[in-house]
């Protein structure tokens, strides 16, 4: 029996040695995909009204705790960047063990792109509880790498475990992987800025067909949603696409709407979002935190008045998105002051374009290109440093 | 095909140990045949196992007319059939192709026709298995073990499956007792298992495994890594070659000693050999030693020898009766055992001449170095004269494990040219090696770990690491093991994109 104890003691304490030490080493990658899902399965059970599901277009567009706060939507955004659209259904699947939505949001962008980068499937499925779907899930988006790449089939066993892959970043382990993770969903702020022009916004003339094992992908996707009793949108964020994207999109919206599926094209609703060109975009694909905040308001209202999910606010047992909202408040005030003091360079520089080359720091271009200003602002948004 | 480091033998390994263990004693062996053939399967081409099937049943007959027939010609017959028809397979398998690539080297010299080279997919351990069973049938010839009849039971001694990977080769008379007897769980005895097979992965995933790294890089193109460059890659071979090796021992001893059977050390802390003829003596023993009794004192037994030794003594004196046929009875070993390692003349000069020449020439100029060393006033029993002597057989076996390692003979001699032809001593303070592969945190892992193996090497010259770490305290060992394990896991190169899971001596 002695023996029995000792081994059992030994096993906990091998355990938690080994579990502190994957717990440094788990990958924490910039699109804080290991939080979106640990903060996911620690939802209580059938608790959101709505899913956000798709690449880093839904992930840096949708924060569900300043949903919450808006108008009491409880929602989640179960996205990580450059997810495959193969990993939609699985992920749904994985939803629904759990929750009950009334409506999924999908955003679709992915359907423009049939490659598959492996470090994406990963974001996702590492961070995945094992189950059979967990193992869906990575044949689901490894069937599209293998039908779209043209390179050799991936082994899947190696999607199996991560500890293999993980493990050799001890060269790379710093005190921040030592410390806990924000909690705000798998919410990150971005707020460097890119100044767009209204001519970057192009109508959608342009028609390309999409990849027919995307086509496949939809066709599955939607035989399946078809079975739920929740609504499924099909959102497209606001964007400046390129020509090809263009193109590629029109297809995908044409064929979502001849599969009677809704679709709803932010791009044309960008003054009732309140976006600005100049201040609420990081790059030309995607906002940055104070666009996200705009969007996630216009969605969360749209949300409950097209589909009439609830104001819980107030409710028990949803301190989780309050928690959320508080903590990003809080750290996003840091930052706020940087912003004011850009949108002020921004005023006085009237015709500049500037791109950010850091936290807090710019570089003014004029009309031509030519680079006139950088630019460094501290925490409380004093500039710091001016070249030129 | 399934690596002993790896996920699925560790599941395969423990589900075993477990089985073994529930099961009655009498079925024991049973199990091991059936985990042995599960294994053969999913780590070889299972169609290769009718070689080793083919082997068994040879076995099997030649064993059954030696047990029926003693002393009579019958059993002589059905030894040297049996011996021949092993090793005919076993040159088939490995040799046909060196065989007929000298053909083909002597046809172009001549204009004769050439031989389209064989190829033959060999089964998993064939040298080992073979060399055990040719080890066996002699022993029963000779009376020093019992004929087996039973097919299971030679099939269990020729495929048991943690010799399969390296063996060591084993003898029947020091297997038979444990492999086919009932075991009782021994808690103390599974734990040394395990604690071993963790150093042997140890060994295997976090030094080889980087040591290789380097290697590869520096051997993938001698001009470019020329002078002390193929200097630093030929001492940390014999790094990357005894952590591998003796690291899958470590691994295949620990998991048989899980089972309850005790195979055979191939390794004693070679690196403190003082010659290279102790060094033979310490590494791959069990090699040595097959080599030794079944080879060389049946040569020199011989009435061919015996007789070449009574007409020299004639001629030339003892001393020349004594030491020709000798060395020449070693010279039929060693070419044997550069043959064992494989059909290329890189083996035959590198692991066979070169270390015979190293062997016959010590013991030749024996003299001149005592002289030299009372000239000198050198005093023979310190730490550093020790130290000197260990240094000089590690060099030796660098330059002949040169010869193993390099695609070709040709090859190592251009890299033998290359090491002298540049003076380029900065490589070692300049962070030049820290671009051969390995970063430079990796490079300091590396160290660190052939540090951590010398301590350990040093404490088992005096005893059993294991033992002496069984005598502490509770929680320091358990410091050790937890930490054990926690470098393998965190420092070990293993997952995708690694390929350090298969073992250089696998290939015989």
């Amino acid at each position: 029996m002695r023996k029995i104890i000792s081994v059992i003691a030994f096993l906990a304490v091998l355990s938690g040695t080994m579990g502190k030490t994957f717990d440094v080493l788990w990958e924490r990658d910039d699109g804080f995909s290991r939080e979106v899902y640990e903060q996911f399965y620690d939802l209580p059970r059938n608790s959101v009204d709505a899913v956000v599901i798709g690449p880093s277009a839904a992930r840096e567009y949708y924060f569900a705790g300043e949903a919450f706060h808006h108008n009491g939507v409880v929602s989640y955004n179960l996205s990580t960047s450059g997810q495959p659209f193969s990993a939609i259904l699985p992920l749904i699947k994985e939803v629904e063990k759990t929750q009950d939505p009334s409506v999924y949001l999908i955003e679709f962008r992915e359907l423009e792109e049939d490659s598959v980068n492996l470090g994406d499937v990963r974001k996702i499925t590492d961070n995945m509880k094992w189950s059979r779907n967990r193992i869906d899930t990575i044949n689901s988006m490894l069937d599209q790498y293998d039908a779209t790449s043209g390179e050799a089939p991936v082994e899947r066993k190696d999607y199996y475990t991560s500890f293999g892959v993980y493990h050799n970043r001890w060269e790379d382990v710093n005190a921040a992987d030592f410390g806990e993770s924000e909690q705000w969903m798998g919410f990150g702020i971005y707020n460097s800025i890119i100044t767009m022009t209204p001519e970057d916004l192009k109508p959608f003339d342009e028609y390309y067909d999409i990849d027919p094992y995307l086509l496949g992908e939809l066709d599955r996707l939607i035989s399946y949603t078809d079975t739920l009793d929740a609504k499924i949108v099909f959102v497209l964020m606001p964007a400046f696409f390129h020509s090809d994207s263009r193109g590629l999109l029109n297809c995908a919206m044409q064929q979502l709407q001849a599969r009677g599926q809704e679709v709803l094209f932010l791009n044309p609703h960008m003054g009732d979002i309140g976006l600005s060109m100049d201040v609420d975009f990081r790059e030309e694909e995607h906002v940055n935190t104070y666009g996200s905040i705009k969007v996630t308001n216009f969605l969360a209202d749209y949300l409950q008045q097209q589909y009439g999910l609830p104001d819980r606010r107030g409710g028990n047992g949803l301190e989780k998105w309050t928690n959320a909202y508080e903590g990003f408040r809080k750290a996003i005030l840091k930052r706020t002051s940087v912003l004011a003091a850009y949108e002020e360079l921004g005023t006085l520089l009237d015709t500049c374009r500037f791109e950010s080359t850091g936290e807090r720091t710019f570089d003014v271009y004029d009309e031509n290109g030519a680079l006139l200003d950088h630019a460094a602002f501290d925490e409380n948004g004093k500039r710091i440093e001016q070249v030129q | 095909m399934m690596s002993i480091t790896s996920l699925q033998f560790v599941v395969l390994f423990l589900v075993s140990v477990g089985i073994y263990y529930l099961i009655p004693g009498r079925l024991q062996w049973y199990a091991l045949i059936a985990f042995s053939a599960y294994f053969f399967c999913v780590s070889s081409k299972p169609v290769t196992g009718l070689y080793l099937a083919a082997s068994i049943l040879i076995t099997t007959a030649v064993s059954t007319v030696m047990k029926k027939n003693r002393e009579g010609r019958g059993a002589k017959a059905a030894l040297i059939a049996g011996i021949l028809a092993n090793l005919g397979i076993l040159a088939l398998l490995k040799y046909s192709g060196f065989f007929v690539s000298n053909l083909n080297a002597a046809g172009r010299l001549l204009g004769g026709p050439q031989i389209p080279m064989p190829s033959f997919a060999s089964p998993l351990g064939v040298s080992f298995y073979t060399f055990s069973i040719v080890g066996y049938l002699l022993d029963c010839y000779w009376g020093i073990t019992e004929p087996e009849t039973n097919l299971l039971k030679n099939a269990l001694f020729a495929g048991y499956y943690p010799l399969l990977t390296s063996g060591p080769i084993v003898r029947h008379k020091d297997l038979k007792d444990q492999l086919y007897a009932a075991h009782r769980f021994d808690w103390e005895r599974v734990t040394f298992g395990l604690q071993r097979i963790f150093w042997g992965i140890f060994k295997k995933l976090v030094i080889s495994a980087r040591a290789g790294v380097i290697v590869d890089t520096v051997y993938s193109d001698t001009e470019a890594y020329p002078g002390l460059y193929i200097w630093v890659a030929a001492l940390l071979f014999m790094v990357q070659l005894y952590t591998d090796f003796s690291g899958c021992m470590d691994i295949i001893i620990g998991a048989s000693e899980c089972y309850g059977i005790i195979l055979p050390e191939n390794f004693r802390t070679p690196f403190f050999s003082r010659s290279v003829q102790e060094y033979w003596q310490r590494w791959h023993i069990t090699l040595g030693l097959w080599m030794k009794d079944y080879l060389m004192y049946p040569i020199l037994r011989s009435r061919a020898f015996r007789n070449m030794g009574k007409s020299l003594k004639k001629s030339l004196g003892k001393k020349a009766a004594r030491q020709i046929p000798t060395y020449l009875g070693m010279l039929i070993l060693w070419i044997v055992i550069g043959l064992w390692h494989g059909g290329a003349w890189k083996y035959i000069l590198g692991e066979g001449m070169w270390f015979f020449a190293c062997i016959v020439l010590g013991q030749l100029m024996e003299p001149v170095f005592k002289k030299w060393i009372a000239a000198l006033h050198i005093n023979t029993e310190t730490f550093s004269w020790h130290l000197f002597q260990s240094a000089r057989v590690y060099l030796l076996v660098c330059i002949g494990n040169l010869f193993f390692r390099l695609n070709s003979f040709r090859e190592a001699l251009k890299a033998m040219r290359l090491s002298v032809s540049r003076f380029n001593p900065w490589i070692l303070f300049d962070g030049s090696l820290d671009q051969l592969g390995l970063s430079d945190k990796n490079v300091r892992v590396l160290f660190a770990g052939i540090l951590v193996l010398l301590v350990v090497s040093a404490l088992q010259e005096k005893e059993s690491v294991r033992k002496m770490i069984a005598r502490q305290n509770l929680v320091f060992r358990w410091i050790l093991y937890v930490g054990l394990i926690w470098l393998i896991v965190v420092f070990g190169m293993y997952g995708p994109g690694y390929d350090a899971a298969s073992f250089i001596y696998q290939q015989f």
